[in-house]
């Protein structure tokens, strides 16, 4: 062991003195810093956050509007539009304010409908002609001539309470809103449900639409929950508590657009369905199983506000533990690239140089001598990895602060919440994803130590990964992994099986998160795949070529 | 002085350190060693002559493993260097070729890169060698920077570090000045006959070898064609003796020469080289006169080592140097 330790140091000592890999490992350490700031970069710009316009962007736009346009009414419409957003420009109340987020619509409606009145009472508009312009949404039904003034006069009350509350209300008032609006969705739903359950011989979707509604009655008790908790810590407003909030209540309205399974006979007759899905009874249990999931993203989100244990994809880019995962899964790439050029060249050199020659002739083994070399590398993309890990960490730190790095992941287990530690199932992916680094490079330094050649043997790892990336790109698209869990391509990624649930669950609801902002996916193949069918597809391949590299050179001539 | 390095001569004067027996080798249909077989004992050079291409190299790469041996074996200190690689090994010191070695890390480095794969070789031993080669002055000086002389020498000091039994040098003086080389044959000359290394040099040049090996195996085509000591070299053919012949009448001498059986070579007109025994230079000149042709000079040629090796390979019907 010691002999075989001293052989390792002499490999090592061979590499940093070539001022080409020093190089190489510097321009890899920056790089370390510098691809996630650029994918940081590149997600910034896809955010689209720059484009949008502020409020007092928008309202010179109309104004500018009304200047070209001679259409009287239509700038009268957009002069109230343009005061009610004047109301919140001017008391510094943007788009991204609470108060514009929750009173805005309400106050336009108001204002538009005491100026529509106001013009009728003074006879400044017929309401034939108000009936056929913008302000039509805002006449109320069988109006007569007589109630202008008074409709007038209750909306202009209504106007200066509503302005007395945009100005002078706090946070809380929001929420109590928020948690109102939940609890007459709710009320209103369970009215429904009770006409359902009155009608139900007549509904052929009865079972689905009362298992519909169920679930949204229930979403919206865990809703009202973490509305009740943002009341209760005066929750700040676009805080990750606030998001849930909002997400689980866009989730309890989503809940009710879903539509109830398609029958039996239509199932026959539509091939995407049966192509897809194979038979009925697998359909019915996917829609059920979706169903089931929106449940599960209130509870997830409940669970996370009560016990103050934010999800990535509520966050998004703002997640430390978000950046921390992307920027090791971004660099363990890089690290792979390095390593492969060394794997090409740590025995290519020696024969290219004649060093071998000399090599060969010690007492020891030609395999002891290789495995020495091969060890060398494995070190060195250990060592690369425990470099990472903390440069990866001090980018975030910088970038990003502390924030939500040291928070533990939420997990479903058998139905229930739980809480994971998030820097373990970090650990796990860097594990998962260097599992592909070692077939990749020891598959160079198959290629290069059989042919003595070293760039074949880098242009064979780099080109092979690439090829294999590709077409594991396709394969993610299979949705049936019977037959393809027994070929090696399913599991070339193996950090998927360290993918989280609950993240892709909410991603997928949040409407963003895939891809961009979120790293820790969810690939549902995972469930049709496991992970030791993938340690053990990657223990074959890496064996092959150890078994392929070790055994010939035992008896490989040194010619030159 | 290291002690380590220290052998105890008489013991073993007559020891085989170096056995070869019957060794073949290909690279595919061509047939390069043929029935190759020599010994080394302790204490002893050997030189292993023989014109470019002729198999050198190849036998030593064999002997050190490097190649793959096809029949016959190779025994180094009693151990085969195809089943007992290790072992074998551990006795041989090398030089294949031109050493080469690693040119980003300085003499030390290269030296210290070989000490550690070993597990006996201390500081001293380390210091030794490089004196011993007369790289003190330079030897931390990145390799890159070197001569292909000082770079011989390094590899003679890596060759040493551990103490063979055996040296096994392949053409090691390329690149050496004249007064490195004379350093070089009488460091040899120490390290085998004070300190009873053997020593196997090969080399296509006689001179090379010459005042240097104890033996001499001639190898050609692969075979080798004989194996003797420099002085049995020297004194090869001594039953007949070269003279230097000139004539008036060339066709007449020939005539002379096919009859009488005499080997001849012309070199000039009307001027020939002639082998001839005891008996018939006695009476050349009254023969040639008795059938008419007139002797202008008649002298003994003086035979050089290169002579009797020409004359070895030329009589084993290889090629020429």
């Amino acid at each position: 062991m010691k002999s075989f330790a001293k052989l390792v140091k002499n490999e090592f000592i061979k590499i940093f003195a070539q001022t080409a890999y020093k190089v190489l490992l510097i321009i890899m350490v920056v790089l370390f810093m510098l691809v996630p700031a650029l994918l940081k970069g590149i997600t910034a710009l896809i955010d689209f956050a720059d484009d949008f316009y502020t409020i007092e962007e928008d309202i010179e736009y109309y104004q500018s509007s009304i200047e070209e346009s001679d259409d009287e009414v239509y700038n009268e419409y957009i002069s109230v539009e343009i005061n009610s957003l004047k109301l919140f420009a001017d008391n510094d109340m943007g788009y991204d304010s609470w108060q514009y987020s929750s009173m805005y619509a309400d106050y336009l409606n108001i204002c538009m409908s005491e100026h529509i009145y106001g013009l009728l009472k003074n006879g400044e508009i017929t309401l034939e002609d108000a009936q056929d312009s913008y302000f039509s949404s805002y006449l109320g039904e069988n109006v007569t001539e007589g109630d202008y003034a008074v409709i007038y006069e209750k909306f202009s009350s209504e106007k200066k309470e509503y302005e007395d509350l945009i100005l002078n209300s706090d946070i809380s008032e929001f929420y109590n809103k928020l948690y109102n609006d939940i609890s007459e969705i709710k009320s209103q739903y369970e009215i429904y449900l009770g006409q359902l359950k009155a009608n139900a011989l007549y509904d052929d979707n009865y079972a689905y639409d009362v298992m519909i509604f169920e679930t949204a009655i229930e979403a919206c008790t865990h809703s009202q929950s973490i509305v009740k908790i943002l009341i209760d810590e005066k929750v700040e407003y676009d805080s990750w508590k606030y998001h849930s909030a909002i997400l689980a209540q866009s989730t309890v309205v989503g809940i009710t657009y879903i539509e109830p399974p398609i029958t039996l006979n239509d199932f026959n007759d539509e091939s995407y369905y049966y192509e897809t899905y194979g038979n009925y009874e697998e359909y019915l249990a996917e829609w059920k199983n979706a169903l089931k999931d929106r449940l599960t993203v209130t509870k997830v989100l409940e669970y996370s506000v009560k016990n103050n244990v934010p999800t990535q994809s509520v966050q998004g880019a703002s997640s430390s533990k978000n950046t921390y995962a992307l920027t090791l899964t971004s660099n363990i790439e890089l690290l792979m690239y390095f390593a492969v050029v060394l794997a090409g060249l740590i025995v290519a050199n020696e024969f290219s140089s004649g060093t071998a020659r000399l090599l060969f002739v010690r007492p020891h083994s030609r395999n002891k001598i290789l495995l020495s070399k091969y060890a060398t590398i494995m070190l060195l993309v250990f060592g690369l990895n425990i470099a990472n890990l903390f440069i990866s960490f001090i980018y975030t730190v910088l970038f990003n602060g502390i924030g939500d790095i040291f928070a533990p992941d939420l997990v479903i287990n058998d139905g229930m919440i739980k809480e994971t530690s998030a820097l373990l199932n970090i650990f796990g992916t860097v594990i998962l994803s260097n599992f592909r680094v070692i077939f990749i490079v020891s598959l160079a330094f198959m290629m290069s130590t059989l042919c003595k050649k070293g760039a074949l043997g880098i242009v064979v790892g780099i080109v092979t990964d690439t090829l294999v990336s590709s077409i594991y790109s396709i394969v993610l698209l299979a949705t049936d992994f019977s037959v393809l869990k027994f070929t090696p391509l399913p599991y070339y990624m193996m950090e998927i099986f360290s993918s989280s649930q609950v993240e892709y669950l909410i991603s997928m609801q949040n409407g963003m998160g895939i891809g961009l902002n979120t790293s820790v996916m969810y690939y549902p193949m995972t469930e049709q795949l496991s992970v030791w069918g993938g340690i053990a597809n990657y223990v074959i391949w890496i064996g092959v070529c150890l078994v392929a590299t070790f055994l010939p050179f035992r008896k490989q001539e040194i010619k030159n | 002085m290291d002690n380590s390095l220290v052998v105890d001569k008489d013991t073993n004067d007559e020891k085989i350190v170096l056995s070869i027996k019957n060794l073949y080798k290909s690279f595919g249909s061509k047939q390069v060693l043929h029935d190759v077989s020599f010994d080394v004992k302790a204490g002893e050079i050997f030189g292993l002559l023989g014109p470019n291409g002729s198999g050198k190299t190849t036998t030593i790469k064999l002997a050190l493993g490097l190649l793959n041996i096809n029949r016959g074996s190779v025994e180094i200190c009693g151990y085969n260097i195809s089943t007992q690689f290790e072992k074998a090994i551990r006795n041989v010191g090398a030089i294949i070729e031109n050493p080469e070695m690693y040119k980003r890390l300085t003499g030390r480095q290269n030296l210290m890169q070989y000490c550690r794969m070993y597990d006996d070789i201390n500081t001293e031993t380390l210091e030794w060698a490089i004196d011993s080669v007369g790289l003190r002055d330079r030897i931390d000086e990145k390799i890159a920077n070197y001569s292909l002389g000082m770079r011989q020498r390094l590899g003679i000091a890596q060759a040493l570090l551990h103490s063979p039994k055996i040296l096994i040098l392949d053409e090691p003086t390329n690149g050496l000045d004249p007064e490195g080389i004379k350093q070089f044959r009488d460091f040899l000359i120490y390290l085998a006959h004070e300190r009873g290394i053997a020593v196997i040099i090969s080399s296509h040049m006689l001179a090379e070898l010459d005042s240097l090996c104890d033996r001499v195996g001639v190898i050609n085509s692969g075979r080798i064609v004989g194996i003797q000591t420099m002085e049995e070299i020297r004194h090869y053919g001594d039953d007949s003796v070269s003279y230097k012949l000139v004539v008036d009448n060339a066709e007449l001498a020939i005539e002379f020469f096919l009859e009488k059986e005499i080997k001849y070579q012309n070199v000039a007109e009307n001027t020939f080289n002639i082998s001839l025994s005891d008996e018939q230079a006695d009476t050349l000149i009254v023969d040639l006169v008795g059938r008419g042709i007139n002797v202008k000079a008649f002298s003994p040629i003086e035979k050089t080592l290169e002579d009797a090796f020409i004359q070895i390979v030329a009589e084993s019907g290889g090629s020429k140097i």
